[in-house]
């Protein structure tokens, strides 16, 4: 197990290179889902709000 | 129906929308999957690399990584040329889209690959011709980003940013050739070659499962990205009217 | 006919607007010999560095003078209202943009050719090689003019544009100057130095080409 995480004296290179790979697609992905998410949620409150009738006394 | 009539059928954002809404979940399993195959191939199956030992296995992050650089590029110069020849609204959100995409895998690439170097070189950079126009790459993405926000009100963000991406794609053969061309420290190419691959199998194979699971995250994210877009520009639409 | 008087009018009243306006040349020039001072100050009791630096000072040097010198090829023009006229003039938007660019290139670029030359020698290049480096640095800044243009044309009309052209040229200029600082650095080997024969190639295709496409931003811009 301790070979695996010491990479054959490389950990200090190997390691950060798959964590920074896999934390930045898996960033990108996230925020593309967010905006995603939140583009959807401010489209409708505007589709309701213009489905409604103006809203005067 | 006749090839240009299908291009016309789905360069309609509602189609392309419904379109996307099918595919998008069917690329973002097999990401998911090729990942899930290709993390434990690359740190745990594959074997250490006779000269380099274990830190060979950053190849199976950087690779993809500089692939993607150059691929997600060539998209931006398709959606480029659509943009201007043709002027489609679709052609530029998948532009704008995509650009941040291929800045993000770009600097992967040259994080993974200074990570690489140290160990392989002895230095964390140099300046030979395949970091460098790597380097000028990264920035034509932050030029592509930048003309969109700066010129947003305008409309003409997208047309502008096409321009730039057809003058940046000179670059492009130049990273693809700088091993060749200039006697570099980078590695020459050992898979596309005009006399196929030679690179042995067991380290072939999980650098492709890799390849393609960056290949699918990038459609997932894509694909998620233009449709997003398209709503900004419908609720954009229905703010002005309001 | 018509058209080659048209270009020459264009080049003649570019190239006297560098000279004149606001400093005139004399603003660039003085600026790259002022990078040059700060560096041999910089350097302190390491001058004996600079001969080695030198050529990448001066083509950063170089650089940032014809980046600096960039607005002036489009933004008054465009908010005067002269753009659109030369629009309508018998010149092509691309032999205008080409008129512009060898104007504000012989404007600024043989005196920061001079200046780059003298800076040299401030940081110990060997006095036979200036000529070549002088050679180098014109052809170096017509190279920069013509791709600043791209990036003036694209950013042209914004307010506060200048960090949005800064951000562009940078891949732009990139290549210009890793082969002028490569050339200049060899410049006892004349025109077989390395990177010599990139940098006039690249000029001459910058020059080719970048009108062009300065000409579809700027096009752009107009509408």
């Amino acid at each position: 197990m301790n070979d695996f995480f010491a990479m054959g004296g490389y950990a200090a290179y190997v390691w950060p290179s798959y964590i920074i790979a896999v934390a930045t697609i898996a960033g990108m992905a996230i925020q593309t889902v967010t905006a995603w998410r939140r583009a959807q949620e401010r489209l409708q409150a505007l589709e309701k709000d213009a489905a409604q009738p103006t809203s005067q006394p | 129906m006749n090839d240009t009539a299908i291009l016309h059928r789905y360069a309609n954002p509602k189609a392309f929308s419904d379109l996307a809404a099918s595919i998008t979940p069917i690329a973002g399993i097999i990401a998911l999957a090729l990942f899930a195959i290709g993390l434990p191939w690359s740190l745990i199956i594959a074997p250490a690399d006779y000269q380099q030992g274990d830190s060979a296995r950053i190849m199976f992050v950087h690779v993809p990584a500089a692939w993607m650089s150059m691929f997600v590029y060539s998209c931006l110069a398709g959606c480029a040329i659509a943009t201007l020849v043709w002027r489609h609204l679709l052609a530029e959100a998948a532009l704008r889209a995509a650009a941040p995409l291929g800045a993000a895998f770009t600097a992967v690439a040259l994080i993974t690959g200074s990570l690489w170097g140290k160990p392989m070189w002895g230095a964390f950079w140099v300046w030979d011709a395949r970091l460098t126009s790597v380097l000028v790459l990264f920035f034509i993405y932050l030029g592509i980003m930048a003309i969109f926000s700066a010129l947003e009100e305008s409309g003409k963000a997208g047309r502008a940013a096409a321009i730039l991406t057809l003058v940046g794609a000179v670059n492009i053969p130049i990273v693809k050739f700088s091993v060749d061309w200039w006697s570099t420290l980078h590695q020459g190419s050992s898979v596309f070659r005009a006399d196929g691959p030679k690179m042995a199998p067991e380290f072939l194979y999980p650098l492709l499962i890799m390849a393609l699971a960056y290949m699918a995250v990038f459609f997932w994210m894509w694909l998620i990205r233009i449709r997003t877009e398209i709503l900004v520009r419908r609720a954009a639409s229905l703010e002005a009217a309001r | 006919m018509n058209q080659t008087h048209a270009f020459m009018a264009v080049v003649e009243r570019e190239a006297r607007l560098a000279w004149a306006g606001g400093g005139g040349a004399a603003l660039p020039a003085g600026f790259f010999i002022g990078i040059a001072t700060l560096v041999a100050f910089g350097l302190g009791a390491a001058l004996d560095l600079a001969p080695k630096v030198a050529p990448a000072i001066l083509w950063a040097g170089l650089s940032l003078s014809v980046l600096l010198s960039l607005d002036r090829l489009f933004e008054a023009d465009l908010e005067s209202g002269a753009i659109e006229i030369f629009h309508l003039s018998p010149l092509p938007m691309d032999l205008m943009i080409t008129a512009k660019i060898t104007g504000l290139s012989l404007g600024i670029g043989l005196p920061l050719a001079m200046a780059g030359a003298a800076a040299g020698l401030l940081l110990g290049t060997p006095a036979e090689t200036l000529s070549w480096i002088a050679i180098e640095l014109l052809l170096g800044a017509i190279a920069l003019t013509s791709l600043g243009a791209i990036a003036a044309a694209l950013a042209a009309g914004l307010r506060r544009s200048g960090l949005l052209v800064a951000l562009l040229t940078l891949p732009l200029f990139a290549p210009v100057t890793i082969f002028g600082a490569a050339a200049s650095g060899a410049a006892h080997l004349g025109f077989a130095a390395p990177g010599a024969s990139l940098l006039l190639a690249i000029t001459i295709l910058a020059a080719i080409f970048a009108p062009k496409a300065a000409g579809a931003a700027l096009r752009l811009a107009l509408e």
